[in-house]
């Protein structure tokens, strides 16, 4: 009773679990003098055994035998039943599968489960009682008592190492959290969330998907096993399991991917993966990403946990922050280079134009005083070719203040600006070129008028480089809330899925969404190309 | 390299089209014309017709009577850029 009582005391001082299974082990062979010990840790079905440790047997037998046992034949009985069960012989029984290879031989036997609150944790056995007896009613009685002592020290333990098991995570989720806001760097910040995630949620595979287009998702950054060669894939939303869990706003857990329909098959080929978890990137409920994880580790089965789950949505939230303060910084970074150019631009043309022009205007003037002051034929034709050089850097002065901005744009606004624009394009190229615009009063930022003016000069241009047309239209109209313009050629059209094939379309849609607007293409080879564009009025 | 032009051949009427430069020619309009091939070089404005004194870029052939012009549809500083890199392709310096 006294080592009983030992025992019960020293199993509750110990908070390591795996210290604990190992001296309930012990202490019960020697309770019962038993030559082996062992204990099996149940798995969460309670029907199989996911640990075994065991007492009185070497390394070197252990390794010997190989394979743990999973919890068939006896031990199987003692795990189906939950009631003690002592054997004269195990072998003998009917019930008993054998043992493998290199295991010692083992003939008296008891088992007994250790039940906290109608909870069996486990199941401890004890084999080859000393002196080759049975093992007897109050060995029974011992050991499940030592049992119910264990139950206890068994849920602190666990309680223990799970309260150490989220310290550390939660220590880890805050250096995430500031380094996640001290990066505004998107490519850095994305693959930051990718690798750091991996850590965190101990995953084979992580991967950060953001929107591309209206019906696809990129991968913009991936940590882990395989990651190599995936930066840049594309998925179909409607196909994928990344791209429903963007649609829902909602997070989801896969135990085996080959069982769920809504998994592209391929994607997971290529990913060699087995389980997964999506998490969406929301940002005032609106997702703007997707992170997914594979494979958690050691590789046994791989499966998440619901505190893996919870983990990566807490983890998610805080992504979501960073990423969408990252793209805003980016954004307003280009808006500001691209106001920044204008400026610039429309500086240059009036120093062209106010400084040079005038120069220019005033040295033709003093030529003609010069023209009917000088006398001979050579100084005549001196002056008239001075006059001449004169006459067309004036002109050329006038045409770059032009290109550089139409002064048409700042004193009338976008629909003149394009009015003349298209004249000039109809007379220099001979190409058939409509323009109609029926915007009316409506008066838009000279922010927009500028980009539309720039994206239908980059248009015109790409017709001429690449479309083979004879025909440009061109339509300026009012949409809803929004002006629209759309720029349609008859021209040999291209394939805008084909890398190397946008033509400048990145940068229209870049300048486009700037203003919180959006740029359609249409195009297929031989059937010309539609470019829509619409941008909100105010 | 790619650039929005007008080019005449040998005095015809001008097309507007796509020029490319590339390691050892231009292109255009399924034409190739090697660096090679080139004579003299040079900016000339146009002394008559509908844009008198308008800036153009001469490639003469090697082959007397024959050569380009090449107007741009992107701006005189196009132009100039553009002759700047087929005079040093022509000289011996990489164009494209």
């Amino acid at each position: 009773m006294r080592l009983l009582f030992q025992a019960g005391m020293a199993l509750t001082s110990e908070l390591s679990l795996d210290a604990v299974l190992r001296r309930l082990c012990e202490t019960a062979a020697a309770l019962t003098e038993a030559r082996y010990a062992a204990l099996g840790v149940v798995d969460e079905t309670g029907t199989r055994l996911e640990r075994f440790i065991t007492h009185g047997i070497d390394e070197e037998t252990i390794a010997a035998i190989g394979e743990q046992p999973h919890g068939r034949g006896i031990l199987g009985v003692v795990i189906r039943e939950a009631a003690p069960l002592r054997l004269h012989d195990l072998t003998e029984d009917p019930r008993s599968v054998g043992f493998p290879p290199g295991h010692p031989p083992m003939h008296t036997f008891l088992g007994v489960p250790i039940v906290l609150r109608g909870v069996a944790f486990g199941r401890l056995y004890l084999t080859e009682k000393a002196g080759g007896a049975d093992f007897t009613e109050e060995d029974e009685e011992l050991v499940t008592l030592l049992a119910a002592q264990a139950a206890v020290a068994i849920e602190n333990a666990r309680l223990y190492e799970a309260a150490a098991r989220w310290s550390a995570r939660l220590e880890s989720m805050n250096e995430v959290a500031n380094a996640l806001a001290t990066e505004t760097d998107l490519a850095v910040l994305l693959d930051l969330i990718a690798h750091r995630l991996r850590d965190l949620l101990e995953a084979r595979l992580v991967l950060v998907l953001l929107p591309h287009g209206a019906d696809r998702l990129r991968v913009a950054a991936a940590a882990g096993d395989g990651a190599a060669g995936l930066a840049g894939a594309l998925l179909d939303r409607a196909a994928s399991k990344s791209g429903r869990v963007l649609a829902a706003r909602r997070s989801e857990r896969v135990d085996d991917l080959v069982a769920d329909p809504e998994v592209d098959r391929e994607t997971t080929r290529r990913l060699g993966a087995r389980t997964g978890l999506w998490v969406p990137l929301l940002v005032h409920g609106r997702a703007i990403g997707v992170l997914a994880a594979h494979d958690k580790l050691p590789a046994d089965g791989g499966r998440f946990a619901d505190d893996d789950l919870r983990l990566a949505e807490t983890y998610a939230a805080r992504a979501a922050i960073a990423v969408d303060l990252s793209e805003r910084v980016a954004r307003e970074s280009l808006r500001r280079v691209h106001a920044a150019q204008e400026v610039e631009r429309r500086r240059l043309a009036r120093e062209l134009h106010d400084e040079t022009g005038q120069a220019l205007t005033s040295i033709l003037l003093e030529l003609r005083s010069l023209e009917d002051a000088v006398e001979g034929e050579a100084a005549a034709r001196a002056v008239a070719r001075l006059r001449e050089l004169a006459v067309t850097t004036l002109q050329d002065v006038r045409r770059l203040a032009v290109e550089l901005r139409p002064k048409a744009l700042d004193d009338f606004g976008l629909v003149p600006a394009l009015e003349r624009l298209t004249d000039t394009f109809r007379e220099q190229t001979g190409l058939g070129v409509d323009f109609v615009a029926s915007l009316g009063d409506e008066a838009l930022s000279p922010e927009a008028s500028t980009a539309l003016y720039r994206i239908v000069q980059e248009a015109l241009t790409n017709v001429v480089k690449h479309a083979q047309a004879r025909h440009v239209s061109i339509l300026v109209t009012r949409k809803n809330a929004a002006v629209a313009v759309v720029i349609e050629d008859d021209g040999r059209g291209f394939d805008p899925e084909l890398p190397g094939e946008g033509f400048g379309l990145e940068g229209m849609r870049e300048r486009v969404e700037l203003l919180g607007g959006s740029l359609r293409v249409e195009s297929s080879r031989g059937a010309g190309t539609t470019i829509a564009v619409e941008v909100p009025l105010g | 390299m790619t650039y929005a032009v007008l080019v005449s051949e040998d005095g015809g009427p001008e097309r507007p089209g796509c020029l490319v430069l590339e390691a050892d020619a231009l292109t255009f309009d399924g034409r190739r014309v090697r660096y090679a091939d080139l004579g003299d070089v040079y900016v000339e404005r146009s002394s008559g017709g509908p844009h008198p004194g308008r800036p153009s870029l001469v490639l003469e052939r090697r082959r007397a009577g024959e050569s380009l012009r090449i107007t741009s549809l992107e701006g005189l500083g196009a132009l100039h850029e553009l002759a700047e890199r087929v005079a040093a392709a022509r000289y011996g310096k990489t164009a494209a």
